[in-house]
């Protein structure tokens, strides 16, 4: 699973990443402190949209975007992972 | 340790970069410690790049043939070529020369489309980012890059450290308070006395290209009431994506902020910024860079297509090349 981070140094709380998650329920929400928080981090489908209408770039995904190959068959995998 | 040389190879510029990297070795002279100045027209009296040179900075824009030739001499001589400034690195104010044609505005100003060689260096169709015409190094942008990062980027390669990269935007340094769009509409001209000093330009409907604008200066213009004009540079993630471009970029953010969907309902907020802002208005100080030149969309090539074709600079240049004649030429050159 991604881990996602918002740098508060950077936030403006604009909350762009609330309102554009393009997720079934949105991982972020509003914060009690009007911050947005990651609140569901499972649902994140890693469009990136985020990262596009953050006026700050404030918001960071580690580990995104790994290569999952669920073919199970040996060589097919083998090649894949060759190829990569 | 001993000193690393230091060069300083000015092009086509107006100089406010050499004065910033003077001030820096004033400023700290524990610089003075780390380089030996070999090469540096303002400051010493050599008047030829050595052939090896540790660190060579380059400031201003490839216009003339001469340019090039240095350019090509300092990148041969560098082990490390660090480009400071707008100029050198996006092109910056002197990139909008493209809108207009070279030999209709030599024409209006020397009253000739070519100058002969031996009077001066050959002027080049068009002009060139020293950053897209050979590989550098490190860019050091804004104009005039801050004395700080200078000195930051100057003590790093020193030590052989890697330079400290930037990855926000003005954005995250401006006070202002983003707040959501009401109602989406543009107000084209600089915001007045009647604009709140403690909102977002972007929510109250002011271009402001904070967004797009790599970080470093503090935001000092929105601060003072000025939107900022981008003279950072786009931001490292603009640049880098092919479908990104700082008007699609800016969108994004302007659509998402209006509670519009930032991908399907783009076009509508481009078409809007397109109607309200000339298109230079976005490439102020990137209208020359390659880089942004090269995007698939094309809105920089667009916007210098639209003003070389635009009659009313034209009609402009034509009258002003009336005033030239042989006669004021032969006087200035007596």
């Amino acid at each position: 699973m991604v881990k996602i981070r918002i740098d508060l140094d950077k936030c403006k709380q604009c909350l762009n990443c609330v309102r554009a998650c393009t997720a079934f329920d949105g991982v972020y929400d509003e914060g009690p402190d009007g911050y947005p928080v990651v609140a569901r981090p499972e649902e994140c489908v890693q469009c990136l949209i985020c990262h596009t209408v953050c006026p700050t770039n404030a918001i960071i995904h580690e580990d995104y975007r790994e290569t999952v190959i669920i073919n199970p068959d040996k060589v097919i995998v083998e090649r894949y992972r060759n190829m990569i | 340790m001993s000193k690393l040389s230091f060069a300083f190879v000015p092009l086509s510029g107006c100089g406010g970069c050499e004065v910033q990297v003077l001030r820096a070795f004033t400023l700290h002279p524990e610089l003075e410690e780390l380089y030996d100045i070999v090469y540096w027209p303002m400051v010493v009296e050599t008047t030829e790049i050595p052939e090896k040179v540790d660190v060579v900075m380059v400031e201003g824009l490839v216009r003339t043939k001469e340019n090039l030739e240095k350019l090509r001499k300092a990148r041969f001589a560098a082990s490390k070529l660090i480009v400071v400034g707008s100029c050198a690195s996006w092109s910056g104010i002197g990139g909008a020369a493209d809108a207009l044609s070279a030999r209709l505005s030599m024409k209006a100003i020397y009253g000739r489309e070519q100058i002969n060689e031996d009077e001066a260096p050959e002027i080049l169709p068009r002009v060139f980012a020293p950053s897209d015409l050979v590989p550098v190094d490190y860019i050091i942008s804004r104009c005039p890059p801050p004395v700080e990062h200078i000195v930051i980027t100057l003590k790093a390669v020193a030590k052989g450290k890697p330079v400290p990269t930037a990855t926000s935007t003005v954005c995250s340094q401006c006070p202002r308070k983003m707040k959501p769009i009401e109602k989406l509409e543009f107000k084209p001209g600089l915001p007045g006395p009647d604009a709140d000093p403690e909102t977002c330009f972007l929510s109250q409907g002011y271009l402001c290209l904070g967004s797009v604008t790599t970080v470093g200066c503090g935001a000092p213009c929105p601060r003072f009431g000025i939107p900022c004009f981008g003279c950072g540079g786009p931001h490292y993630e603009i640049a880098e994506r092919r479908d990104m471009d700082i008007i699609t970029a800016l969108a994004r953010k302007i659509a998402t902020l209006a509670g519009l969907d930032p991908v399907k309902d783009l076009d509508i907020v481009i078409k809007k910024l397109l109607e309200a802002y000339d298109p230079r208005r976005f490439y102020v100080f990137t209208l020359g860079s390659e880089v942004l030149r090269r995007k698939p969309q094309g809105y920089a090539v667009q916007a210098i297509a639209r003003s070389k074709q635009d009659p009313k600079y034209r009609k402009l240049l034509e009258e002003r090349a009336k005033f030239v004649t042989e006669q004021s030429i032969n006087r200035n050159e007596e």
